[in-house]
């Protein structure tokens, strides 16, 4: 698609300021519907938009996102305008600076039409928790669209966008890829930048793309990945993941997680991801079963560690140098109980809560540094697997997007559904979902993903296979 | 690991994080965190303590930087002063930090 897109304004089919507006008009007509974005640069994007046209218009060579409109999730910051990361407490918050991705986008001339809902602090899996207001899944307004990057899944499926960024801490972009029927990937955790996300859980945040295709997903990598001297754990290794992209299956050796695909799964789910594997087979791959010690602790190192490390990034919301402040307040310390107080959420409470109590005194080996070792052990796990097969495949959730308030009264019902994600992160592992299949439901076709997890770097490895799967369900 | 969490300890730990909760949200909370940590209480049992440390970087070197001090732009300061919720003569204001 961005390809196409490119061509077109090239060959001057199409001016970018005309394709921006059709995106603008998009957004006006459909956002009080879907709450996909929480603020639209209409202004910004025309101008960027003319600037870009008058290079082409000169005869100057342009890059490949260069004069296409996409969308950030607002956890981004991005220079002018509000950054809110989906919050009460940060409603008014203007970053003084773009982050790192945004920086380099900009540079490449690529069109930001606006910042898109969210989990608030990226917390959740079915932006059901941003204090803005859900957001709906284009293809069933009943029901979500995912999360915690729910908004720009649901803007890009919805054609308010050509492609957009989110942010993966544990599924949040898999996620709601899986449930809007889009491309979807984390990269390893080192690849992008975070110097201007705003931080949940700082040992497994990663950025990567929302994209209607493996081929737009490995364009935008391209731009994104990069060594940046202000994240220190990101590393100088160049990609030209769009120059080697290739459909490769024959030869592959791909793992299965059996406990993916238990009887926890939806029957339709597990008998598409059962065909895709026959799929596989037929065309030349070596599908084996492996197994991965410890991995069923994942979730649990998963939420003590992220509910540690939040209770610690949150810390800076506190009512003093930026963000809301309740004014109520009698001294120092009133300010900050009173400004969180009203400013963070619940589900957000609950995990500085969490997180803070696994911290305290007594309890930090127990549960911190517990979870850090069985973290290594996983790693470890997957080291081992990797000797064996070249990928792994899972069902990306268990089942297509459920309804908006179904599983809002248990909050670890929520934690439950991201099984298959969360080891991805917890390993600092890249991951894909591409679109599996449909299953009708009420009426509607609903999409679901499948996933593919590859060893560390190995992103090319997981797009060229991808770029085969997605090449089958095409014919 | 698997024990109820109290009221008296949510009430404890919200203090540690500075967060101010009603009656209802402590009850709520305390309830919620039990059965989340009871959930995930089967990590006990993992032997673990030789678990030798992963790291998929492969990289043998801290990354390290000069410390300098970096000037920034007057843009950025402005940007920052922006955003303060009250200020003073171009300094951040806040409440009483002694008791008067």
């Amino acid at each position: 698609m961005i390809k196409e897109l490119h061509q077109r304004l090239v060959n001057r089919e199409i001016t970018s300021e005309e394709l921006t507006k059709k995106y603008l008009e998009r957004i006006k007509e459909r956002n009080s519907e879907i709450n996909g974005f929480l603020s639209v640069d209409e202004k910004g994007a025309l101008e960027s938009a003319k600037k870009v046209d008058r290079k082409i218009k000169a005869g100057e060579k342009i890059g490949l996102l260069e004069g296409i409109p996409y969308a950030v999730k607002d956890n981004f910051c991005v220079q002018g305008g509000v950054t809110t990361s989906a919050s009460k407490i940060l409603e008014n918050y203007q970053a003084p600076y773009d982050s790192f991705v945004i920086g380099k986008l900009k540079k490449a001339g690529a069109i930001l039409l606006g910042k898109t809902n969210m989990d608030e602090f990226a917390m959740g899996t079915s932006t059901e928790n941003s204090a803005y207001g859900v957001v709906k899944n284009p293809i069933d307004l009943e029901r979500v669209a995912g999360g915690s990057s729910g908004g720009s899944a649901a803007v890009v499926a919805d054609d308010q966008a050509a492609w957009a960024l989110g942010s993966d801490t544990g599924g949040s972009i898999r996620c709601p890829a899986s449930f809007c029927g889009l491309v979807g990937m984390k990269p390893t955790y080192g690849r992008v930048s975070r110097a201007g996300l705003i931080a949940m859980a700082s040992s497994y945040d990663q950025i990567g793309p929302f994209a209607k295709s493996v081929e737009d997903a490995a364009i935008i990598l391209d731009e994104i990945c990069r060594k940046d001297p202000k994240d220190n754990t990101t590393v100088a290794k160049g990609t030209r993941f769009l120059e080697n992209l290739k459909p490769e299956i024959e030869g592959k050796k791909i793992g299965i997680l059996r406990e993916f695909l238990s009887e926890d799964v939806d029957s339709n789910v597990k008998e598409i991801i059962e065909e895709k594997i026959k799929w596989a087979k037929k065309n030349g791959a070596e599908v084996v079963d492996v197994e991965i010690p410890g991995i069923k602790y994942s979730l649990a190192v998963y939420y003590l560690m992220i509910c540690s490390e939040i209770s610690s990034n949150m810390a800076r919301f506190d009512g003093i140098k930026y963000g809301k402040r309740n004014e109520k307040a009698e001294n120092i310390l009133e300010t900050y109980l009173k400004s969180r107080e009203c400013g963070l959420g619940d589900e957000v409470k609950r995990r500085v809560i969490l997180g803070t109590y696994a911290l305290s005194a007594g309890y930090k080996d127990a549960y911190y540094k517990k979870a850090a070792e069985v973290r290594d052990l996983i790693k470890r796990g997957f080291a081992k697997a990797f000797e064996e097969v070249d990928l792994i495949l899972t069902p990306t959730m268990m089942s297509p997007a459920f309804k908006i308030g179904e599983k809002c009264d248990r909050p670890l019902d929520l934690y439950l559904v991201d099984i298959s994600t969360v080891p991805v992160n917890v390993a600092m592992l890249p991951a894909i979902s591409l679109n599996a299949g449909f299953i009708r439901e009420g009426g509607k076709e609903m999409p679901f993903g499948m996933q593919l997890i590859g060893p560390w770097w190995q992103e090319q490895s997981i797009l060229n296979t991808a770029l085969a799967f997605e090449e089958s369900s095409k014919n | 690991m698997s024990k109820k969490i109290t009221v008296k300890e949510v009430q404890k730990t919200a203090e540690l994080a500075r967060i101010d909760l009603t009656k209802k949200e402590e009850e709520r909370i305390a309830d919620e965190l039990s059965t989340i940590l009871d959930f995930f209480k089967d990590i006990e049992e993992v032997q673990s303590g030789d678990t030798e440390k992963f790291d998929h970087y492969q990289l043998a070197e801290n990354q390290l930087r000069a410390d300098e001090v970096v000037e920034k732009k007057e843009e950025l300061r402005k940007g920052i002063k922006e955003n303060f919720p009250k200020e003073k003569n171009g300094f951040l204001e806040v409440k009483s930090v002694i008791k008067k």
